[in-house]
C-alpha cells in the first residue's frame, strides 16, 4: 500500500489530495473540517483525518506533493518589491510579518505528521499543477492536439501560464498582470468577498449592461500579444493579493447611487467587469490556439467563471472546450499530486471521488434528532413532486466547489414566485443568485439548446446553455434573467441522484433544481452532522441517502 | 460546538452540542447584521472569515474538544456560558435605561428582544453545562478547573481578543499565571468564583 498525497494551502482553499497506488481515493478540503469558508491554513485537520482513516505513515508514503515552489513563489515578491522599494515596501514588509506561518515552512509542518520524510516532500509547479488537474479528467488526452490555459490571480510570480498537451509552457504571465486580481479588485470594489464573492458578480452581471468597458480598459488591456495594466488602479503594495488603489476609488463610478445591486452601477459595473474579462480572455486563446489544435483545457481560478467559459465555447465552436471539475486551487492539490504518480497512472472518469464518507443517520446518536421516514428512496421523489424540498447527501461526493447532486438541496416548482422565497427564506442569499437546475441526460436536449461540447461541460455544471421555449413554459423560474441557465447533466445510472431523478420523471418532474446543501456563505457539507445543522437552520425536513430517507425531528 | 458534537457518541450530549452549535449561528447571525448596518454610513465592514483563524478564536491544528478532555470541556463550557449570561445580563439593563434616549432609540428598539434572546440562551447553555460538570467531575478536580478557566477567560478579556486556548503559547502562559493569582488571591477569588449550581445567582437561571 503506496500513498501520495497532493496538498494545497496558505492562499486559500487549503486542500489535501489522497492516491492509493496510482487510484485517487480521498479528498478533504480543510474547510469542510473546520466551517472556515477558504480556510487558507496549513490543512492539519484534513490530514489528520485522512491519517487516522487511512491508516497512513511515514513509511507507507510514496510522495508528498505541495502545490507550488514556496521560495520561488517568496522571492518573485521580493523581486517585484526590490523593483521600486520606496513604493512596494509595505507588501515586503507584509510577506516578512507571515514568514514564519508561510508556505516556506511546509516542510517543517508536515514534518510534524510524517517524520523523516523530508526525501518525499516534491514541489510541483503551480501553474502546471492546474494544467495536470485539468488533463487528468480528459480521457482521450494522449491522442489530441491541445493547449492548456491556466489564468488565476497569483502563483509563483506569474498569474497564468499556457501549456501544450505534453505540458510544456508556451507562455507565461507574469504577477502584477493578472486578470484573477483584476476580477478580485471589482469584486472587493462592489462590496463581496475577495476569493469568495467572485461568482455573485457573474450573477450579478446579467442584470446590467456593460456601460464602463472604457475605463475598465484603462486598467487592463491586452496589446501585441501582451497582457497590460496600470498598476496605479490597484494597491498590490498595501495588500499583497489584490484590492483597488485611491485612484480606482476616484475613477470608478459611486456605487452609492444604487438602490439595489441589481440596478444601476453596481449592476452595470459587473456587467462591465465581466464583459472586459471576456473579452481579454477571448483575444488571448485566439492568438495562441492554433487550427491544429482540436481542444482547449482551461485551468486555475478564472476557469470557474462559468459565463466566461460559455462565451469560450461559442466562440470557438470548432474546438472542444474542456474544464475540470475543480479548475482552482483546492484541486491543484489533486494535479500536483498527479504529476508525482505520472500523468499516464491516472484516470479520472467522472466528477465524483470513492471517498469513505459512509452516511449513516442510524448510529444512536441521531435518535433525539432523526427519524427514518423510508427505506424506498422513490419518496424523496413523492416529497419533491408535492413541492417540498428535499436534501441529498450521498456516500461519495462532489470533486471541487460545486453541488453536483451528491451534498445537494433539491427543489421541483412550476411557480416562478417560488425561486425567490427559496433563496430569501432557506439558502439566504441575495436574490440576484441563480438556481441551477439538473436533469437526465435524455431529457436534456428536450429543454435546452445543447452544443457537444455543452454536454461535457454540463456534466461538471461548467458552463451556461440557452434554453428553448418549452422550459419558459413549464418551468420560467428555471431561466435567469440573462436567459441562460447553470445545467448540469447526469445519467440514470449515476448514483443517488441518479435514481432520484429516474423516480421524479414517473411523476412529471423532469427538471429538479439543484443547489449546494449549505446556508449562502458557509462550506459545503461534509458529513452527517454538519448536514443536520445546515438542515435545520434552513428549516429543512427531509434528507436523501442511499440507507434511505431520513426525516429532522 | 459543532466539531464537539461531531465527535459525541452519546444521543442526548450530542442534542445538547448541536442545539447548542445552532444557538451559536443565530447569535453570530444578529452580530454581523448589526455590525454591517451599523458600517454602512462609514467604512464599509468586510467581514473576512479567515480572521478567526490569524485572531486566534479558533485553534488552526485541533478544536478545543480536542484538545481538552471531557471534564475540562464541560468546565470550559460552564464557565464562559455563566460569564455571558453576566454580559448580557448587563447589556440588557443598560438598554432599558437608554429606551429614553432618542439618538439610539431605534437601536435599542430593534437589538433589544435580540439581546433578550441570546441571553435566555445563554442561561440554557449555562445551565445545562453546570448540571452536567455537578454530576460528572469530582469536586477537587471541578473547583480546580473553575479557578483555572475562569482567570484565563478574564485574562484573554483583558487582552481584547483571542482565545488564549487556541494558541500554543496559551498553556505555558495559562498555568504559571493561574497558579500565580491563586497563591496570590486566594480569598478573594474564594467569593466570587462559581463552582457549583447552587452558588449561581438564581435570578439569573
Amino acid at each position: 500500500m503506496i500513498f501520495t498525497i497532493g496538498i494545497s494551502a496558505y492562499y486559500h482553499d487549503s486542500s489535501v489530495a489522497l492516491f492509493k497506488n496510482e487510484h485517487f481515493v480521498d479528498f478533504v478540503k480543510e474547510e469542510w473540517i473546520s466551517r472556515v469558508k477558504g480556510d487558507q491554513s496549513f490543512p492539519h485537520q484534513s490530514i489528520q483525518l485522512l491519517c487516522k482513516r487511512w491508516e497512513i505513515n511515514s513509511t507507507n508514503i510514496k510522495a508528498i506533493v505541495f502545490y507550488e515552489k514556496p521560495l520561488k513563489s517568496w522571492l518573485a515578491i521580493f523581486k517585484y518589491c526590490g523593483q521600486r522599494p520606496f513604493h512596494r515596501y509595505k507588501l515586503a514588509m507584509r510577506k516578512l510579518s507571515t514568514f514564519w506561518t508561510g508556505a516556506i515552512f511546509f516542510r517543517a509542518e508536515i514534518e510534524t505528521y510524517f517524520p523523516s520524510v523530508k526525501n518525499k516532500i516534491l514541489y510541483a509547479e503551480h501553474h502546471k499543477a492546474h494544467a495536470a488537474n485539468a488533463l487528468a479528467f480528459h480521457r482521450k488526452r494522449t491522442e489530441i492536439q491541445a493547449k492548456i490555459f491556466v489564468l488565476d490571480g497569483y502563483g509563483e510570480g506569474a498569474s497564468g501560464a499556457i501549456y501544450d498537451q505534453n505540458l510544456l509552457e508556451i507562455k507565461r504571465f507574469h504577477y502584477p498582470v493578472s486578470l484573477g486580481l483584476f476580477y478580485s479588485a471589482i469584486t472587493d470594489y462592489l462590496g463581496f468577498e475577495v476569493n469568495e464573492g467572485e461568482f455573485k458578480v457573474m450573477g450579478l452581471a446579467s442584470f446590467g449592461k456593460p456601460r464602463y468597458l472604457s475605463l475598465l480598459g484603462e486598467m487592463i488591456w491586452y496589446e501585441s500579444g501582451q497582457l497590460k495594466i496600470d498598476e496605479s488602479f490597484f494597491d498590490y503594495p498595501s495588500k499583497p493579493t489584490n484590492y483597488f488603489s485611491q485612484k480606482a476609488l476616484s475613477s470608478l463610478p459611486n456605487l452609492t447611487n444604487s438602490k439595489t445591486k441589481t440596478d444601476g452601477v453596481y449592476a452595470d459595473l459587473a456587467a462591465s467587469a465581466q464583459s472586459h474579462l471576456e473579452n481579454l480572455v477571448i483575444q488571448i486563446i485566439a492568438d495562441h490556439v492554433e487550427p491544429a489544435d482540436q481542444a482547449m483545457f482551461l485551468s486555475g481560478g478564472i476557469a470557474m467563471n462559468v459565463a466566461l467559459v460559455s462565451k469560450i465555447s461559442q466562440k470557438f465552436s470548432s474546438k472542444k472546450v474542456f474544464v475540470p471539475p475543480s479548475p482552482g486551487d483546492s484541486g491543484s492539490a489533486f494535479g500536483a499530486a498527479c504529476m508525482s504518480i505520472g500523468l499516464t497512472q491516472v484516470q479520472m472518469d467522472n466528477s465524483y471521488f470513492p471517498g469513505k464518507r459512509s452516511v449513516n443517520f442510524s448510529q444512536p446518536r441521531f435518535v433525539n434528532t432523526v427519524k427514518k421516514t423510508s427505506d424506498d428512496i422513490g419518496l424523496a421523489a413523492e416529497l419533491l413532486a408535492s413541492g417540498l424540498p428535499v436534501a441529498v447527501l450521498d456516500d461519495r461526493m462532489e470533486f471541487g466547489p460545486r453541488a453536483l447532486g451528491a451534498t445537494s438541496i433539491l427543489f421541483h416548482s412550476t411557480s416562478e414566485s417560488c425561486f425567490s422565497e427559496f433563496n430569501n427564506q432557506v439558502k439566504k442569499r441575495e436574490p440576484f443568485r441563480p438556481l441551477a437546475p439538473i436533469c437526465l441526460s435524455e431529457i436534456a436536449k428536450k429543454y435546452f439548446r445543447l452544443t457537444e461540447t455543452d454536454e461535457l461541460l454540463a456534466r461538471t455544471m461548467s458552463t451556461l446553455v440557452k434554453p428553448t421555449s418549452r422550459i419558459n413554459d413549464k418551468y420560467p423560474g428555471y431561466v435567469h434573467v440573462d436567459n441562460t441557465c447553470r445545467l448540469q447533466i447526469i445519467d440514470a445510472s449515476d448514483g443517488l441522484i441518479g435514481k432520484i431523478l429516474q423516480d421524479c420523471l414517473n411523476r412529471d418532474c423532469e427538471i429538479l433544481i439543484n443547489t449546494s446543501l449549505n446556508i449562502a456563505g458557509d462550506p459545503m457539507v461534509y458529513d452527517e452532522v454538519d448536514a443536520l445543522i445546515n438542515m435545520k437552520r434552513m428549516g429543512l425536513k427531509y434528507i436523501s441517502t442511499n440507507a434511505g430517507v431520513y426525516e429532522i425531528i | 460546538m459543532l466539531a464537539a458534537a461531531r465527535n459525541e457518541h452519546n444521543p442526548n450530549l450530542f442534542t445538547g452540542f448541536l442545539n447548542h452549535a445552532q444557538d451559536e449561528y443565530r447569535h453570530a447571525n444578529i452580530f454581523v447584521n448589526l455590525a454591517l448596518r451599523e458600517s454602512q454610513n462609514s467604512e464599509p465592514l468586510r467581514p473576512n472569515t479567515q480572521d478567526v483563524k490569524h485572531h486566534g478564536f479558533i485553534d488552526t491544528q485541533k478544536f478545543l474538544n480536542q484538545k481538552l478532555d471531557r471534564e475540562q470541556f464541560g468546565v470550559f463550557i460552564a464557565v464562559h456560558e455563566h460569564l455571558a449570561v453576566n454580559e448580557f445580563n448587563k447589556l440588557c439593563k443598560k438598554l432599558d435605561s437608554k429606551k429614553d434616549i432618542q439618538a439610539i432609540k431605534q437601536i435599542v428598539e430593534d437589538e433589544e428582544p435580540h439581546a433578550r434572546t441570546i441571553l435566555v440562551d445563554e442561561k440554557r447553555h449555562a445551565q445545562l453545562a453546570l448540571e452536567w460538570v455537578d454530576k460528572n467531575v469530582k469536586s477537587v478536580r471541578r473547583k480546580v478547573l473553575f479557578t483555572y478557566f475562569y482567570i484565563i477567560a478574564k485574562y484573554n478579556k483583558l487582552r481584547g481578543h483571542a482565545q488564549m486556548w487556541a494558541t500554543p503559547l496559551g498553556k505555558w502562559i495559562g498555568i504559571p499565571l493561574t497558579v500565580l493569582v491563586l497563591v496570590l488571591f486566594r480569598p478573594a477569588l474564594n467569593r466570587f468564583i462559581i463552582t457549583k449550581i447552587s452558588h449561581l445567582d438564581h435570578s439569573l437561571l
